[in-house]
């Protein structure tokens, strides 16, 4: 299997000395992997450098081949993502934000935009401006924006935010078959270790800027039990007092 | 081009998405022959002749109104989008953020030509209903409108720096203003750097009227209004590329 996404050496520093360092990992076709830590580890800010909404203080992001720092345009033409909160119009219809999307892919056609929508169970409320809808709906026009392109690798910041339980099963649902039957590579951020457990096969452990650990999911499984244990294991929160 | 295509139909369509954006043009029309019916009926109450009608409410239009549009139109577009996090839907596209900077300028170009459009097919309409207007005069008074638009990029232009240097649309709106307004004040104080700053030019459309057109006059101002834009166009896409979301 050929490798999506390689992020070497990522290092950024913010002003107030938090940021992340030296991040390394690869996500190859058909992967879900995650990557896992608590509120400011880095997860969003690895991801962030990943898509080009931020830039890093040294390393490397290649993005099937091709490096996002040096060769931008190229790099983001296979890539979808949801980071953070779902970037949307509000004062536009659903519909029409995934047109605007559209418009920056020649292959993406008004059926896809249908698809799609079937396909996130907004179907039937297309053409409501987003303003109206509730997180759980913004959820999913956000990861709807994030797959409107067919994309052969998906970026997703803790994707089941605001997500009901037949929301979250919905999604999960969305990715494995994304994964299994295209190939997909998805790289997903959560601080929930069940979620994540249920969705990936490989995991990285994020703590305080630095990738502690990066194992297949069934390793970290027999391991420990749980991935929440491993978690804990690897991490040394247990050691450290926190719990 | 693909890219910038689709950037400029995207700003449009978000722009006529947002409804005050439409009923400011409708205002602008009913303004523009509310003053046409006044210059008819009061013309001794506020001083309009109605043959000269159109051009009046061109330099109404280029000397603040157009300009204070184009402040609010800037932070909406570039300000807001940075603020509730939207321009992200742009920036993780396969587009590059020098093509999105253009694509939004000029997207208010075209919104501000949209105004212009509308206050003259307001305007002309109105002394043509009166019959005040001949053809010549009307292909005068268009060469008039159509010459507006190049001293409305480096305005444009100048916003989007601000814009870039504000954390919200109101401070960037404010600010705008401001500096405007100072810029007017300091070369209406010091007539002698009147003819430096691209602000002084909203009303340049005037070299293209009457009997002669100066010519060497014209080129020296579009060239000064062309070195303003290129200036604040490479500021605001530096500012722009550096920004992080």
């Amino acid at each position: 299997m050929g490798v999506s996404l390689e992020v070497s050496n990522l290092t950024k520093i913010y002003h107030n000395g938090r940021g992340i360092k030296d991040i390394s990992f690869s996500v190859n076709e058909g992967d879900i992997f995650g990557l896992l830590g608590p509120n400011g580890s880095g997860k969003t800010t690895t991801m962030k450098i990943i898509t080009g909404l931020s830039h890093s203080d040294n390393g490397s992001v290649q993005i099937f081949g091709k490096d996002v720092l040096n060769d931008r345009e190229k790099a983001l033409e296979n890539i979808g993502c949801l980071i953070e909160a779902p970037a949307t119009y509000d004062y536009i219809s659903a519909e029409k934000n995934l047109e605007i999307a559209a418009r920056y892919y020649s292959n993406v056609r008004a059926p896809r935009i249908e698809d799609i929508l079937t396909q996130t169970g907004l179907f039937q409320y297309r053409k409501n401006k987003v303003r109206d809808f509730s997180l759980g709906m913004k959820q999913r026009l956000g990861l709807a924006l994030a797959l409107i392109s067919d994309p052969k690798l998906i970026i997703l910041d803790e994707p089941l935010n605001g997500l009901d339980i037949e929301g979250m099963v919905a999604v999960r649902k969305i990715i494995m078959k994304q994964a299994k039957s295209k190939g997909v590579a998805f790289l997903i951020s959560s601080h929930l270790a069940h979620e994540l457990e249920l969705t990936c096969n490989k995991i990285a452990v994020l703590k305080m800027g630095h990738l502690i650990k990066s194992v297949f999911m069934n390793e970290a499984i027999e391991q420990c039990g749980t991935l929440e244990k491993y978690y804990l294991e690897t991490s040394g929160a247990n050691k450290d007092g926190a719990l | 081009m693909i890219a910038l295509r689709a950037g400029i139909i995207n700003e449009i369509d978000k722009l006529f998405g947002r409804k005050k954006y439409m009923v400011l043009l409708l205002v602008i029309g009913v303004a523009s022959l509310g003053i046409g019916f006044l210059g008819k009926f009061a013309n001794n109450l506020i001083g309009i002749s109605l043959s000269g009608l159109p051009l009046t409410v061109l330099s109404i239009a280029t000397s603040f109104v157009l300009p204070l549009i184009i402040f609010m139109v800037v932070a909406d577009l570039f300000t807001a989008e940075q603020e509730n996090g939207s321009i992200r839907a742009i920036v993780i596209r396969p587009v590059s953020r020098m093509s999105i900077f253009i694509a939004k300028a000029l997207s208010i170009e075209i919104y501000s030509l949209a105004v212009l459009s509308v206050c003259f097919i307001t305007s002309v309409f109105i002394v043509l209903i009166f019959g005040e207007i001949t053809a010549s005069n009307i292909v005068e008074t268009f060469l008039a409108y159509l010459v507006s638009f190049v001293p409305i990029l480096p305005i444009i232009l100048f916003s989007a720096v601000i814009s870039q240097m504000s954390k919200t649309s109101s401070a960037a709106v404010m600010l705008s203003v401001l500096c405007y307004i100072v810029i007017i004040a300091v070369c209406t104080l010091v007539p002698g750097i009147y003819s430096l700053f691209f602000t002084s030019y909203t009303g340049w459309y005037k070299l293209f009227i009457g009997a002669s057109m100066p010519i060497i006059s014209i080129l020296n101002i579009f060239a000064i209004l062309m070195a303003y834009s290129l200036i604040f166009f490479a500021l605001g896409s530096f500012l722009f590329e550096k920004k992080e979301y």
